[in-house]
C-alpha cells in the first residue's frame, strides 16, 4: 500500500522503472552483502584478533582502493563503448568474482577476490547511476531513487533472512549473492540501453560545476563523522554475536523505513532541506547512543542511523548528484560525486578498527555534534537542485487540494 | 433554506473591465428585484470603495480575521440607488498595511483559518440574509485569494478580451484552474469583453451582432468552454473619469442591455 502510494503518478514508464531498478538493485545489495561475506571469512581465518583486523583491514582496502580505481576507469570507459556490452561484462564479472568464493578460501586468494570484487562493483555502478539519472526527471527523480534504496535494504534483508533462516554453508550463501548479482541481467533484456549522442565532458566540469563543490564538502564532513563513529568502543552488552548481526539488520530496515518518505519529502520541499534533515536525524542518533544503557535502546540508535542513511542514501547519492550532472558524462558526476566519498569513509573505517584505540562516545560525541553541525553549514550555500518553479507548483497543487477539501466540507456540513 | 449562489468573476489578467462589469450586473439583478450581495475580493488591488465613493469603517479583511461579522461589514445601498431589490456591498480595505497584511505577513494557518471565516460569513449570508446572488469581484490571475474566492463559487465567470495574451492565459487557466474546480460542482463560463469591431457606434452599424456572435463562436471553438455573452467596447464607458453603474442611470445604453441579456442567461443556468 505504502509502496502503491509513493510511486503513484510516477512518469517514468513501468519499463525503464523496471531496467533502473534491476540494474540498481542487486548491484548495490551484493556489495553490501559481498564486503560483508569477505571480512568475515578472512575474520575466520584466524583467532587472534588483531591480526585478523589487520587482514581484514588489508582485505577491506584493497577492496574500496579498487572500487576507487575501477569507478573513475569505468566512468571514462563505459562513455565510449557499447553500453550493453559494457553492462553484460560488468554483471557477468560480479556473479563470476561471487562465485569465486567456492574455488579457494586462503588468505592470499581471498585478498585477490578483493581487488576482483572491487572492479566488479566499481567499474559498471557510476554508469548505473547516470542510467538511473539519465531515465528519471527533475520532479520525480528522488521519489524514485527513494523506490531504488527501499528496493535495494529490502532484498538485502531478505537475503539474510533467507540465509539464516536455512541456515545456509558458503555454497548456499555465494548462490544466494550470484543470484542476486545475475538479476541485473533482467535490465539488459528490458532496455537496450542506448547512448545519448552529446559531447562528452571532461573531469574539470565535474569540478566546475556550480554547486556541487558545496554538496560534496558536506557529504564528506557528514562521512567523516560517520567514520569517526566506528571507532567508538562498545559496552560488553554489546560485545555478542547476534548483536553484530541485528545491529546491521535495524540499520538497514531505518534505511527502508525513510526511503520512500525522504524520495517523497526531496520531490515536494526540495533536497537541501531533506538533506539537512538527515544530518540532524543523524546527530539525534548519536545522542540517543550516547545515552543508551541496553540492548533494545541500542538497536533503537541503528534504526535512527538508518533513518539518516536512509535520507541521505536517497536525497544526496541518487539525487542531487543527478540534478547537477551535465547531460553527457553523468558517470564521471557520480564517480566523484558518490562512489569516492563512500570510499573515503569506508577506508576510514576499514583502517579504524587497527591502527586507532576504540574511544568512549562521551569523549568524542562533542565532535560529532560539531562537525555534524558543520557539515550543514556548506548545505546553506549550496543551491537548491530542484526547481524553484516545481516546489511553487506542488504549493499550489497542495494549496488547492486543500482549499477543495475545505469547501466540500462546508457544502456537505450545508447539505447535512 | 435559502438556496442561493454564489457568482465569482475572474480574469486572467487586469484591464478586463471586471469591476464595472459586476458592479453594474449585480445592479442589474437588484434592480430586476433580487437580494444581492456584492464583496469586493480583489484584496490586493480594492476598487469598489472608489467605484461606489465610500468609506466604511469595516472591512471584509475584518472579517476574514474573525475580528468583525459579515453583517457589520456590509453597506446597503439598495434605497440611494432605488433598486426595486436589494443590493448590499461588502468593500475590501484599500490601506497598504492592509493589503500588504493579506499579502505577505500572514502564514497558512491564517490563511485557512480565513478560508473557513470567509465561507461561513457566506453561509450566513444566504440562510439568515436570505442573498439570492454573492457576487465575487475576484483579484486577476492565479493569486493567493483569487483562488480561494473561486474555488468558493457556485459558478465562475472568467472576462476576457479578443486578444493574444487573453486567449492563451485564460486557456492555461482553464486547464489548470478551472477544470479542477469542476470536481466541487461548480460550472465556469466566459464573457467576452471590450469586443473590437463589435461597437455600435451609431444605429447604422449592423454588423454589430453578427461580429459579436462571429467571436463568441470563435472562442468557444478555441478554448473549448461556453461563451455565456459578449459585451462590445464602449469609449464612453472605458475611458470615462467615473462610470458609475450605466446599467441603473443609462437603462437604454447598449451596454445595460448586454447585460441584461447576460443577467437574462445566468438567472436561466443558476
Amino acid at each position: 500500500m505504502i509502496w502503491g502510494f509513493l510511486t503513484h503518478g510516477f512518469r517514468i514508464s513501468g519499463k525503464k522503472f523496471l531496467a533502473v531498478l534491476f540494474l540498481y538493485f542487486p548491484s548495490f545489495a551484493w556489495f553490501i552483502l559481498f564486503q560483508q561475506f569477505l571480512m568475515s571469512l578472512i575474520q575466520d581465518l584466524f583467532s587472534e584478533g588483531f591480526i585478523s583486523n589487520f587482514w581484514m583491514n588489508i582485505g577491506g582496502a584493497l577492496f574500496y582502493i579498487s572500487i576507487i580505481c575501477s569507478a573513475i576507469i569505468g566512468s571514462m570507459i563505459s562513455e565510449k563503448l557499447r553500453r550493453r556490452r559494457f553492462l553484460e561484462l560488468w554483471i557477468f564479472l560480479g556473479v563470476f568474482t561471487t562465485l569465486l568464493f567456492m574455488v579457494n578460501q586462503g588468505l592470499l586468494f581471498l585478498l585477490f577476490i578483493s581487488v576482483l570484487g572491487g572492479v566488479s562493483f566499481g567499474l559498471g555502478f557510476p554508469y548505473c547511476l547516470a542510467f538511473f539519472a539519465e531515465s528519471t526527471n527533475v520532479e520525480e527523480r528522488a521519489r524514485v531513487a527513494g523506490a531504488l534504496i527501499f528496493t535495494t535494504f529490502f532484498s538485502i534483508i531478505l537475503c539474510i533472512i533467507v540465509s539464516t533462516g536455512l541456515q545456509c554453508g558458503l555454497i548456499e550463501y555465494v548462490f544466494i549473492c550470484a543470484l542476486l548479482r545475475s538479476i541485473s541481467f533482467f535490465s539488459i533484456l528490458i532496455d537496450p540501453h542506448e547512448r545519448i549522442v552529446c559531447k562528452e565532458r571532461g573531469w574539470m566540469t565535474v569540478f566546475t560545476t556550480r554547486g556541487l563543490g558545496l554538496y560534496y564538502l558536506s557529504w564528506l564532513m557528514f562521512s567523516v563523522a560517520a567514520g569517526i563513529f566506528t571507532i567508538v568502543e562498545l559496552p560488553d552488552y554489546l560485545q555478542t554475536e547476534s548483536i553484530s548481526v541485528l545491529k546491521s539488520v535495524f540499520l538497514y530496515l531505518g534505511v527502508i523505513l525513510s526511503s520512500l518518505f525522504s524520495g517523497f519529502a526531496a520531490d515536494h520541499f526540495g533536497r537541501k532541506r531533506t538533506i539537512m534533515f538527515g544530518s540532524i536525524i543523524l546527530g539525534i542518533s548519536y545522542t540517543v547512543f550516547s545515552i543508551a544503557t541496553d540492548e533494545p535502546s541500542f538497536l533503537l540508535t541503528r534504526i535512527i542511523s538508518g533513518v539518516a542513511w536512509g535520507i541521505i542514501f536517497v536525497a544526496y547519492m541518487l539525487t542531487v548528484v543527478g540534478d547537477l550532472a551535465t547531460t553527457c558524462s553523468k558517470e564521471k558526476f557520480y564517480a566523484i560525486g558518490v562512489v569516492v566519498p563512500i570510499i573515503v569513509f569506508m577506508v576510514f573505517q576499514s583502517f579504524s578498527g587497527t591502527f586507532t584505540p576504540s574511544v568512549p562516545i562521551g569523549a568524542i560525541s562533542a565532535i560529532l555534534s560539531i562537525l555534524l553541525f558543520i557539515s550543514v553549514i556548506p548545505l546553506l550555500y549550496a543551491p537548491e537542485t530542484l526547481p524553484i518553479d516545481k516546489i511553487r507548483q506542488r504549493r499550489f497543487e497542495k494549496h488547492l487540494r486543500k482549499l477543495k477539501k475545505l469547501v466540500k466540507e462546508e457544502r456537505n456540513r450545508s447539505d447535512s | 433554506m435559502n438556496t442561493g449562489k454564489t457568482l465569482a468573476f475572474h480574469s486572467y489578467k487586469g484591464g478586463t473591465g471586471k469591476t464595472t462589469l459586476v458592479a453594474n450586473l449585480a445592479a442589474t439583478f437588484a434592480m430586476m428585484g433580487m437580494r444581492v450581495c456584492l464583496l469586493d475580493f480583489d484584496l490586493y488591488a480594492p476598487s469598489l470603495t472608489a467605484y461606489f465613493r465610500k468609506t466604511p469603517e469595516l472591512f471584509l479583511n475584518d472579517v476574514l480575521a474573525g475580528d468583525a461579522k459579515i453583517i457589520d461589514v456590509l453597506v446597503d445601498v439598495s434605497s440611494e440607488l432605488g433598486l426595486k431589490g436589494k443590493l448590499f456591498l461588502g468593500f475590501s480595505s484599500p490601506k497598504k498595511s492592509d493589503i500588504y497584511e493579506i499579502e505577505i505577513l500572514h502564514d497558512m494557518k491564517w490563511q485557512y483559518a480565513a478560508i473557513r471565516r470567509f465561507l461561513a460569513a457566506k453561509k450566513e449570508l444566504f440562510s439568515e440574509y436570505e442573498i439570492d446572488y454573492v457576487f465575487l469581484d475576484t483579484s486577476p490571475g492565479i493569486r493567493y485569494w483569487a483562488l480561494n474566492t473561486i474555488a468558493t463559487a457556485d459558478f465562475l465567470f472568467l472576462l476576457m478580451k479578443i486578444s493574444d495574451m487573453d486567449i492563451i492565459g485564460t486557456k492555461r487557466m482553464i486547464k489548470d484552474i478551472y477544470e479542477s474546480l469542476t470536481e466541487l460542482g461548480s460550472k465556469y463560463f466566459i464573457i467576452l469583453n471590450k469586443v473590437a469591431g463589435a461597437s455600435p457606434i451609431h444605429e447604422f452599424n449592423v454588423k454589430e451582432a453578427k461580429e459579436r456572435m462571429l467571436w463568441e463562436t470563435e472562442v468557444k471553438k478555441d478554448i473549448g468552454a461556453e461563451v455565456i455573452g459578449s459585451i462590445p467596447c464602449f469609449c464612453d464607458i472605458q475611458f470615462d473619469k467615473h462610470e458609475f453603474l450605466c446599467a441603473i442611470n443609462q437603462p437604454k445604453h447598449q451596454f445595460s442591455r448586454r447585460l441584461l441579456e447576460i443577467a437574462n442567461k445566468i438567472k436561466g443556468i443558476g
